[in-house]
């Protein structure tokens, strides 16, 4: 608390803005509240506003998703990459068939799902079968994955790092860079 | 405004954003942002092109496509037992013509991994 790098924190520890915040949320919760048992607003009125706040809030964050998507802010470079092998140079490995299927299928049973239920007005029913088709392509994912990570050296890795670079490794996988 | 209604709006934002998703990524596989190097060759020896890699890339369009087609043209399945609706269903035949192109894909390269671990 005696940090001279935070010179707006209080003796309670507290940021000045963080209490502001606080004052100001409880504040607005007592208004709505008292504008509601003012005017008598029913249950259903109320849900329907939280479910229109609710729903503004979603979409923002899928406008915001896909907007850093389009603009690059989210590299989508090592979507389908494999991690990279020793040797190997560039941002990303070698792209991966498997990974391209997965995406593939996923798009397909997505949007399908999405416009069939926008038919029915309801959610729609997923057969075992289109579920066997994700799970083929799931697993050949997985085995894909786990034969395509970089060879291990267990002696450069010995006393006990072992996990963590396996850690790596995968985490090199899912965004096929990061390795160099 | 009934909670209906808004559902309703918000479908016909689920829908657009989902394609404007499919199609970012499209774009970017199109113009070479998204890698895409060596998706039909081995990481290891020569450069010429996999058949069992072709083999899976066509099932893979083939089914998707084929499915994507038979379940427009069907739409929603309607249940008598369980009334409700589900998607439409695939074929038996097609889902074991991709599972062998499956094994086939990663039995070849688990036999190459096996081979370049032995030879190294």
């Amino acid at each position: 608390m005696s940090n001279g790098s935070q010179p707006n924190r209080n003796p309670t520890g507290l940021r000045g803005d963080a209490i502001l915040f606080t004052f100001a949320f409880v504040f607005a919760i007592v208004a709505i509240s008292a504008a509601a048992f003012h005017y008598q607003v029913k249950p259903k009125d109320i849900a329907v506003l939280g479910f229109i706040a609710f729903s503004i809030i979603i979409l923002a964050f899928a406008a915001a998703v896909l907007w850093q998507l389009a603009t690059g802010t989210i590299k989508l470079g090592g979507l389908i990459s494999e991690p990279l092998q020793p040797g190997e140079s560039g941002p990303y490995g070698k792209a991966s068939l498997s990974r391209f299927q997965f995406l593939i299928f996923t798009f397909v049973i997505a949007g399908l799902f999405l416009m069939l239920c926008i038919e029915t007005g309801g959610f729609v029913e997923i057969p075992p079968n289109v579920l066997g088709l994700l799970g083929i392509s799931g697993g050949g994912f997985i085995v894909s994955k786990a034969v395509g990570l970089p060879k291990q050296d267990n002696q450069s890795n010995a006393g006990g790092q072992g996990a963590g670079g396996q850690g790596a490794g995968g985490q090199g996988g899912d965004q096929g860079g990061g390795q160099s | 405004m009934s909670l209906g209604d808004i559902g309703f709006l918000i479908q016909y934002a689920v829908l657009p954003w989902l394609l404007l998703f499919f199609a970012v990524i499209a774009i970017q596989i199109l113009r070479g942002d998204i890698n895409t190097r060596g998706l039909l060759r081995t990481r290891s020896g020569n450069r010429d092109i996999d058949p069992e890699r072709v083999a899976i890339l066509g099932t893979t369009l083939f089914a998707a496509g084929a499915y994507l087609v038979s379940a427009l043209h069907q739409g929603a399945v309607y249940v008598e037992a369980t009334h409700s609706y589900q998607m439409p269903d695939i074929p038996d035949a097609l889902l074991v013509v991709l599972t062998g192109s499956n094994g086939v894909y990663l039995g070849g390269k688990i036999m190459r991994k096996t081979q370049g671990d032995t030879r190294s």
